[in-house]
Formats: C-alpha cells, sequence, structure tokens
C-alpha cells in the first residue's frame, strides 16, 4: 500500500486532475473569451468609426429597433439614436477609451458593462460615462440593441 | 412606457382613494357615535360631526407629512390582481417589485412584442383622467362657494348699518345673555327678503331683513339669540369648513351627508339657545314657521353661510322646538375638549395607516412583462426570481437593507449616475440605508423586457422610489443582469438613471 501511494504517484495523479479540472473549468471561460473578444473588437471598430466622424458606419453597430436609455431621455430606433450621436460629435467628443470591460452570457446575445472616457480633440478627458450594452448577433455582425449610459464622476 | 407624469397621477389617485377610504371611515364611526349621541343635545352632535368634517380635510395632509405604517391587505384584494396571488406583489416593493407575469410569458413565447393584457393596463391609462376629474369637480364646487361667498360679502356691503336704537338693545341684550362681546356684534339691514343671517369671520355681521323691523320684541328676542348663537359658536368657521370638505370629496356622498348633518345640528343648537334664554316652544315654533314661509335662503347662501329658516329643515326643527324631552345643553368646554381628543386618536391613527396594497392593487397596475424576446426564459425561472422579489418587497417594507444586500450577488454592483459604483453587499448595505434615511419606504417596478443572456437574464423597466405615504420620491429607469448564484437568482449589475 504504501509504494502504491508513493510521493510520485501522489503528484501525478494531483496533477492529472488538476489538468482535467483546469480543462472543464476553462470551456466555458473560453466561450466568453470568444464573446468578448469579439465585442472588444466590434468596439474597436466603432471606436475608429467614430474617430472618423462616420456616423453612418457608427449605425450599423444598432440594430433597427434598438433603445439607448440616458438620464431623462430614451432614444428609440437608430433615427433617434443618430441624432443622439450626432450631438455628442458637436460637442467636440472625438475619441473614447474603454475601461474595466466585463461582458456576461454567451451564444448570440451578451451583456458588455464597462466604463468609458470620452477625449476632445487633444485626448483630454470631457466626462466619463458607464454603459451596460446588450449585444445581439446577426448575420455574424454584433449589434447593440439596448443600452444604458450613466454618467459618473469627470475623470482628473 | 411610463412617464414621470404618470407616476405623479399615480401619487395623487393613490392619495385619493386611500383618504377617501380613510375618510368614509371616520364618517362612518362619526354617524355611529351621533346615534349613540341621539338623546343628547344637538349641540354635543354638531361637535362630533364637526370634529369628523376637520379629521376629513387633516385626513390627506396628515398622510403626507407623517410616517407611515403599512396594512397588510386582504388577500381576496390583492389575490385579484391578474394572478399576481401573492399580496405583497401588488404593493410595496424592492426594486423587483413584483414576478413578471407569466400570462404574459406564454404569450411572448414566439419573437416580437407580446400583447399586453387589456385588463392590466386600463387602470394606469385610467388614472390621468379620474385625477383630472376629480379635480375638476372639486374646482367648479369650490368656485360656486366662493361665488356664493362674494355674493354674501357683496350683500353685506350693500346692506345699511343704520341705527335702530330698539333693535341694537335688544340685540346687545341677547349678546350679554350668550356671553358674547358686544363688539363682535355688528347688525346689517337688508332690503332682500332672505332669512336673518350671520356672516363674516373676523368680523361676524347679522344681516336681518328689513321685515325684521315690523316684528314684536319676543320675535326679535329670538331671531337675535339664534344668530349671535351662530357667532358664538363660530359656525361660520364650521361651514366654511364642511363647504371645503365637500368641494374636496364631492364624489363620496357621506361627505354630503355629514354636511348635512351639521348644518341640521348646527340650527337646532341655536334653536336650544333661544328656548334657553326662556323663550316659549310654542311661540318660537311659530315664529320659524313664520319666517320660513315668508322669507328664504337662496342655495348659494345656504350652503356658505348659517342662515335661520331652511323650508327643508323646518319641520324636523319644529318637532325638535316642540319636544319637552330634548336635552338642550349646550357645548361646555369638557365635552369639546373631548369631541377634539377623540377626534384626534382616530385621525393620527388613520393618517398614519397606510392600506398599501389593497389600494395600490385598485389603482396602480402591476408590473408585467411587455416583451420577452426568447422563449427560452421559462417559468421556473420567473417564479424563482419571483420569490426574490417577494424577499425584496419585504426587506423594503422593513427597511433592511442587510436583507435586500444579500439579493445580490457578493461581487454585485449597483451604478447610478455620478456616482462611484457600488460594489459589494456592504456598500449595497449601505446605499439603500442611505435611501431608507432619507425616506424611500417602497419601490413600485414595472418589467418591460427580458432577455436571456447564456444562463442569465437581462431585464428593463422602470421604478419609483416611494416614501411612506405613497409618494413618489424619483422615477428611474433600469437595466439589471441577473445571475443565478447557489441555485437561486441574484442582481448581479443593476444600473439605473432618473
Amino acid at each position: 500500500m504504501r509504494a502504491l501511494i508513493s510521493k510520485p504517484a501522489l503528484a501525478t495523479a494531483f496533477g492529472i486532475a488538476a489538468a482535467v479540472g483546469i480543462s472543464f473549468a476553462a470551456i466555458p471561460a473560453a466561450g466568453q473569451l470568444k464573446e468578448a473578444a469579439e465585442i472588444a473588437a466590434v468596439s474597436e471598430q466603432w471606436r475608429l468609426a467614430w474617430q472618423r466622424g462616420d456616423l453612418d458606419r457608427v449605425m450599423q453597430f444598432w440594430t433597427p429597433d434598438a433603445k439607448v436609455i440616458g438620464p431623462g431621455s430614451v432614444a428609440v430606433g437608430t433615427a433617434a439614436i443618430r441624432a443622439s450621436l450626432e450631438q455628442s460629435l458637436g460637442m467636440g467628443i472625438h475619441d473614447l477609451r474603454h475601461e474595466d470591460r466585463e461582458v456576461f452570457g454567451g451564444g448570440d446575445t451578451v451583456v458588455e458593462v464597462t466604463r468609458s472616457v470620452l477625449l476632445d480633440h487633444s485626448g483630454k478627458p470631457v466626462f466619463a460615462l458607464r454603459y451596460m450594452n446588450l449585444w445581439q448577433k446577426s448575420g455574424g455582425q454584433w449589434r447593440i440593441h439596448r443600452e444604458i449610459v450613466v454618467p459618473v464622476v469627470v475623470p482628473q | 412606457m411610463i412617464s414621470t407624469a404618470d407616476s405623479a397621477f399615480v401619487g395623487w389617485a393613490q392619495l385619493l382613494v386611500e383618504s377617501t377610504l380613510k375618510a368614509s371611515l371616520l364618517l362612518f364611526i362619526a354617524g355611529a357615535a351621533a346615534l349613540a349621541l341621539s338623546r343628547s343635545s344637538a349641540a354635543v352632535r354638531h361637535a362630533v360631526w364637526a370634529t369628523a368634517i376637520v379629521g376629513v380635510l387633516l385626513i390627506a395632509p396628515l398622510a403626507l407629512v407623517l410616517p407611515a405604517i403599512p396594512v397588510r391587505s386582504p388577500d381576496a384584494v390583492a389575490g385579484a390582481w391578474m394572478g399576481y396571488a401573492h399580496p405583497e406583489n401588488a404593493g410595496m416593493g424592492g426594486q423587483f417589485s413584483s414576478p413578471p407575469d407569466t400570462s404574459g410569458l406564454r404569450t411572448a413565447a414566439s419573437p416580437g412584442r407580446a400583447e399586453t393584457p387589456a385588463s392590466t393596463t386600463w387602470p394606469r391609462s385610467l388614472l390621468p383622467a379620474l385625477v383630472i376629474v376629480w379635480a375638476s369637480g372639486a374646482v367648479i364646487l369650490a368656485c360656486c362657494f366662493l361665488s356664493a361667498g362674494l355674493r354674501l360679502s357683496r350683500l353685506a356691503r350693500q346692506s345699511s348699518s343704520a341705527a335702530e336704537p330698539s333693535i341694537d338693545r335688544v340685540a346687545l341684550e341677547a349678546a350679554e345673555h350668550l356671553g358674547v362681546s358686544t363688539a363682535r356684534v355688528h347688525l346689517r339691514w337688508t332690503d332682500r327678503e332672505l332669512t336673518p343671517m350671520t356672516w363674516g369671520l373676523r368680523r361676524p355681521l347679522l344681516i336681518l331683513p328689513l321685515a325684521c323691523k315690523t316684528w314684536d320684541e319676543e320675535r326679535l328676542r329670538q331671531v337675535l339669540v339664534h344668530e349671535i348663537g351662530h357667532i358664538l359658536r363660530w359656525d361660520v368657521l364650521t361651514q366654511a369648513l364642511s363647504s371645503a370638505a365637500c368641494a374636496l370629496y364631492w364624489f363620496n356622498p357621506l361627505v354630503w351627508m355629514a354636511a348635512r348633518q351639521m348644518l341640521v345640528e348646527r340650527e337646532r343648537a341655536c334653536d336650544d339657545l333661544v328656548l334657553e334664554s326662556g323663550a316659549k316652544p310654542s311661540s318660537y315654533a311659530h315664529g320659524l314657521l313664520d319666517i320660513a314661509r315668508s322669507l328664504g335662503a337662496r342655495w348659494t347662501a345656504a350652503h356658505v353661510s348659517p342662515a335661520m329658516a331652511r323650508r327643508s329643515q323646518i319641520s324636523g326643527r319644529l318637532l325638535a322646538v316642540l319636544d319637552p324631552a330634548r336635552s338642550r345643553q349646550g357645548l361646555g368646554r369638557r365635552v369639546a375638549l373631548l369631541a377634539a381628543s377623540a377626534g384626534a386618536v382616530l385621525v393620527l391613527p388613520l393618517a398614519l395607516l397606510e392600506p398599501v396594497p389593497a389600494i395600490r392593487a385598485a389603482v396602480v397596475p402591476a408590473p408585467q412583462v411587455v416583451t420577452a424576446t426568447m422563449a427560452s426564459i421559462g417559468e421556473e425561472d420567473f417564479k424563482a426570481i419571483g420569490a426574490v422579489y417577494d424577499e425584496w418587497k419585504s426587506a423594503v417594507r422593513r427597511r433592511d437593507a442587510h436583507a435586500v444586500s444579500l439579493l445580490y450577488t457578493a461581487d454585485g454592483m449597483i451604478v447610478v449616475p455620478v456616482m462611484p459604483p457600488i460594489g459589494g453587499r456592504q456598500a449595497v448595505a449601505d446605499m439603500y440605508q442611505y435611501y431608507f434615511d432619507n425616506g424611500l419606504a417602497g419601490i413600485e417596478v414595472h418589467t418591460e423586457e427580458l432577455y436571456p443572456v447564456g444562463d442569465m437574464i437581462c431585464e428593463l423597466g422602470t421604478s419609483e422610489g416611494l416614501t411612506s405615504s405613497g409618494r413618489v420620491l424619483s422615477t428611474n429607469r433600469y437595466m439589471t443582469l441577473w445571475k443565478k448564484d447557489e441555485g437561486k437568482w441574484h442582481a448581479h449589475r443593476d444600473y439605473f438613471v432618473q
């Protein structure tokens, strides 16, 4: 008996068990990682379109019946959302920096929460927002279907 | 979509319904007391009705300023509300105040917008109309009473104050007999054929028809004692309060009945003063009949000022005047104090009690799922979240911030405008405690959309923070991510904006 549970055997058994456990645990994480990576990539495309001031491209990242909830306002549909984004462009918001991104769910619907710092042309923070976005994937394209925007403290 | 204006209408309608129920209960009690005091004097019964009317007027303002004591509703009332069988579902609650409507789930099984059951939406859609109809009625009646008051003021201004030494002497004697300062007695004469009446609070005027000058001294003394009795008893004030109650609760027949009883008892109380001053019942009854036959009080004047002889009441008054067994005791200080104390003992608890679930079930639609985009949100999950809702509502009602925090995941987070994110249960508890300390006593929630997100659920809707009296503190839109943790749904990410 003593020989059967020698230290090398025990270490090997633990090693195998750990590898199997980690592999199983990594399956959903890897799946989520995939969606998180896709959302990050789409967000980056969105950001580049915004930097160019290309609202036609920006609007392609929204579903036709998307809804954006902000303090004191609800924009429903692409026309209303576009009007709201045009206002933001007019205010000199040139770029944005995403922080603390989390992505939940998987498959064709995910929720992304993130903190975004909005920057002017000189790269100076103008203000910060926290978002919760409900993304839906259709025809291989991720689009924002529901979004809530919460203004937070102005970054220093 | 639920607007802030809707929330205001909900608050008003709720206050109106609550106050009406409480006022009705108070008037029932006053009616029972008046019945029990049928052998007492009219002055005592008038005090009962006047106290009740003051209580009716105070109930709504007190409910707004005093902290409320929630009362559980009868199961039947709340249970009748569209299958939200648990009584708490219709009332106060946390952000997730009620389980989603599972009938809505069935209709929303296919993608797209679910049909909203008509019966769950009509109360809210009717609320603005209800409040507007009430306000219109109140304003119209207030205008009627105000107009009548203005007409009486004009009549008083146009009336003559010419001295009539013989009549002035009788008036002063009557005032002295009743213990009313002679400085408060001012006679005015009108050429209109109106019954004698008293008008004015700060400087009461006795408006008498010129026909008085032809009356003999005995009848004149009776009339003057009766009218000065109104001054002694502050009847113009109690009449104004009763008119205000009628204007505010114009739709409640009990208030009108109370106002009428008050008017009847008031006149009988003044008749008793006349008889107690030594007038012969038969002579006074004859005089009353004569005045009622020859003179009249217009409706408008009758509802704002104490007038001596209304034809509609005359038979009852004559019987009371001629009844030798009737008590004619005036209202002593002790009885007045007792009536006021009894009124306070009844009105204060009534104003504090908040029959939230029953009333809100009647006026506020229960939260419902308007859209469920996927069929994969199972009924079991709805029920499980419903159990969480129940815990939430109970915790908010108890103002138990710690219990609310346990409904979030251990690493749950709340994001509200202009504040750092509130992460972790202790911070959530601190935030809710702050809200409770600042008057939050309940939250109405209206779930609008639910989406399955992997093994989580994303919910969108509106919520209203309420004070203990049901006033709306704030209206919010929220987006919440629910996570199943150890077999139970918890709020994991909770964002809201006003």
